[in-house]
């Protein structure tokens, strides 16, 4: 019952002092509480153990101390020295990747950005509480990135250890959530989902160059970028701006002072003139719907984009079987403007088109919906961008991708030029994955422990004898 | 064979095989949920959503989704053994027989010590050496990445050396055992969550980074040098 009692004062005062280290809103508090466990232990140690306590302290503090000494001064030098060999530059960048393919390497032109990088830069990963977190693979990578620059630094966030930090960052960040990363630097911000080389250094180039204003095109019948309901626009610009993109509404009259101009999903034909001014716009046009009006079915029709037949909705998309309605995008070309669109694009209803010199981008199964060509970004789906399909995760990234690299199409051109073959997919079935569970928790286990059961018989005999 | 004192100890006990198929189920049982876990993930993806492109999807790729979570579990079990093995280093029985050592033979304190850490080390190497069979089995269905694995096992073992070098000192400083994984356990477990985790990261993905390693053994050698220090005061002033 004693060593129970001890054993349990023991596990008490493990628990206070991992708490020291995890909960720094209360560091304080819990530091007091330590020192008084401490005096408890000392006392009940005293009593407990008196004879072990003195010749514990004595074998530190008391004659053998001079011995101790200078064994002391040579850790103490030893562990300078190796802090000091940690942050050698030549030598934090010497190492040895031993993968096949470089999985995590970081790629030429990543590289000769971060190098030029002369701004301080942080990144922030805040840990996801009940979904998979990737803590490990984002210092490993940013251990990676910050080989090529000093600027870089970064640390990790626990949304529950860290709540006071979190709640301040989330104050700033709205649109912030578990799993996503921060980048600060200076007063700006942006936020990222998707862990990963490209965009963590697109990320950081956004951020480094301030916000990126595109001229939103109103008065058509696009969702208002105030209103909350689920045909509003609202969501939509504040997740672009936590992601450095701000939404500036125009009229038609602004739209030639506009390096880029986004039409979210218009229900109103836009006039003649209008369609004579979208003709000579110089800049580049992100338009997004709209397909079945008259006046932009005529406007595409100049450009040499027509459009075909209204798409039938998408079942047999297997992520999206709970979903009632909508077309899925279920096929995506190679092409930087599709970067980390994941668990699929959900429109309302979507059409067709046809482009001879366009390039494609993606589309359903059996017809192109998204392309591009020479200063026009083109989808063809409808109610993208409104609040209610902004839920689905890829929407968003369709449109910040279109968005991003509208206004900089030389910036993504250079961070394509490296392309790895990609893992090796695999699928395993039922019946094998059982037998891994077999073999792997019941029958290997029971090998080793059969092994165990011949040693020791074994070397029992032998002491016998 | 007095050298390999230690591992006779620890191969003639029963216990040790009991809980070596207990951390062979645990980590079979780790990379099977780890497995499962894949092929979950890999149903969101089908051919017909992404078509060949989803080959790009680096995160997807099975050598770098299992492996590193795998190799971090383990890192979590080294964490939680090594207190409890270097603690026992200094047991009665185990010292009387190193005094009995040390008087009889050329062998210097050293020596010993750098002769159990190694132990702990051997412990844990014979340990992961049936952990083989995964990646074994992996290999009938995909190509593994080994080079990777390499990097992670080299990763567990000097974790195991460099955690091990940190409990000797309080493990063959002879105080009551409990209270000398009690020790440990902290030491071990502030230490790691705060500063040794994070280094280890590189490791995972098939990185091996010459700053850290040299900072491993260093470290390490600099925690034997101190363990030397008390074991020789300990003998001298009893």
């Amino acid at each position: 019952m004693k060593r129970i009692l001890l054993m349990l004062f023991y596990l008490l005062g493990l628990f206070l002092f991992i708490s020291i280290f995890i909960t720094p809103e209360y560091r304080y508090r819990i530091i007091l509480a330590f020192v008084l466990y401490l005096v408890c232990l000392f006392l009940v140690l005293k009593y407990t153990s008196k004879n072990e306590i003195i010749s514990f302290y004595r074998s530190i503090f008391g004659a053998r101390f001079k011995n101790l000494l200078p064994g002391i001064i040579v850790f103490i030098l030893i562990v300078t020295a190796s802090f000091v060999l940690l942050n050698i530059k030549q030598l934090k960048t010497t190492k040895l990747d031993l993968t096949n393919k470089g999985s995590i390497s970081v790629s030429s032109s990543s590289a000769k950005y971060l190098e030029q990088l002369n701004k301080d830069v942080e990144v922030i990963y805040v840990r996801p509480v009940n979904k998979e977190d990737n803590r490990s693979y984002f210092i490993a990578l940013m251990e990676e990135l910050r080989d090529y620059s000093n600027h870089v630094s970064y640390r990790t966030l626990h949304p529950i250890i860290n709540t006071l930090e979190y709640s301040r960052l989330k104050n700033k960040v709205s649109s912030l959530v578990p799993g996503n990363f921060v980048i600060l630097s200076g007063e700006n911000y942006l936020v990222g989902e998707r862990l990963g080389e490209k965009e963590i250094v697109r990320s950081i180039s956004r951020v480094v160059n301030g916000d990126i204003v595109v001229c939103y095109a109103k008065g058509n019948g696009e969702p208002d970028l105030n209103d909350f309901s689920e045909k509003g626009g609202a969501i939509m610009y504040s997740m672009l701006s936590d992601r450095g993109i701000i939404l500036y509404p125009v009229m038609s009259g602004d739209w030639n002072k506009c390096p880029v101009l986004f039409f979210a999903d218009p229900s109103i034909d836009i006039k003649e003139d209008e369609i004579n001014k979208l003709i000579e716009y110089k800049g580049m046009l992100v338009l997004f719907g709209g397909v079945e009006l008259a006046s932009f079915k005529k406007f595409l029709s100049k450009k040499g984009i027509s459009i075909l037949g209204k798409q039938k909705m998408s079942f047999k998309d297997y992520a999206l079987r709970d979903y009632e309605g909508g077309v899925v995008l279920d096929t995506f070309y190679d092409h930087p403007l599709l970067d980390g669109v994941k668990g699929g694009v959900v429109t309302a209803y979507g059409y067709s088109v046809d482009c001879k010199d366009c390039r494609p981008l993606a589309g359903t199964s059996d017809a192109l919906m998204y392309l591009g060509k020479d200063g026009l970004v083109l989808f063809a789906g409808e109610k993208t961008s409104t609040n209610f399909f902004m839920r689905f995760n890829g929407n968003l990234r369709l449109i910040y991708n279109a968005l991003f690299f509208s206004f900089a199409p030389e910036a993504y051109m250079s961070f394509t030029e490296d392309k790895s073959d990609g893992p090796g997919l695999f699928a395993i079935s039922p019946r094998y994955l059982n037998i891994i569970l077999w073999v792997c928790v019941v029958g290997f286990p029971l090998l080793f422990l059969l092994f165990g059961v011949y040693c020791f018989k074994k070397s029992k005999s032998l002491k016998l004898k | 064979m007095r050298t390999f004192r230690e591992f006779r100890e620890i191969f003639n006990t029963p216990a040790f095989y009991i809980l070596a198929a207990i951390f062979l189920a645990l980590s079979g049982y780790k990379f099977y949920s780890l497995l499962i876990s894949y092929t979950d993930l890999l149903s969101m993806y089908p051919d017909y959503i992404f078509g060949t492109e989803v080959k790009q999807l680096s995160d997807i790729d099975v050598n770098k989704f299992l492996f590193p979570k795998l190799f971090e579990f383990y890192s979590y079990m080294i964490v939680v053994a090594v207190p409890v093995l270097s603690s026992s280093l200094g047991h009665e029985r185990l010292y009387e027989l190193d005094k009995l050592e040390l008087s009889a033979s050329n062998v210097t304190e050293l020596s010993l010590i750098i002769r159990k850490l190694l132990f702990v080390c051997s412990i844990f190497f014979v340990l992961f050496i049936p952990t083989l069979i995964y990646p074994l089995f992996l290999s009938v269905f995909t190509p593994v990445d080994w080079g990777l694995l390499l990097s992670s096992y080299i990763g567990v073992i000097l974790l195991a050396f460099m955690l091990a070098s940190l409990c000797i000192p309080v493990g063959l400083s002879r105080i009551n055992f409990t209270v000398s994984v009690f020790l440990n356990l902290v030491l071990v477990i502030a230490t790691f969550v705060y500063f040794f985790e994070p280094l280890f990261s590189s490791f995972w993905f098939g990185i091996v980074r010459l700053s850290i390693t040299l900072f491993i053994v260093v470290f390490s050698l600099a925690f034997l040098f101190f363990a030397r220090r008390i074991y020789v005061s300990t003998r001298i002033f009893g």
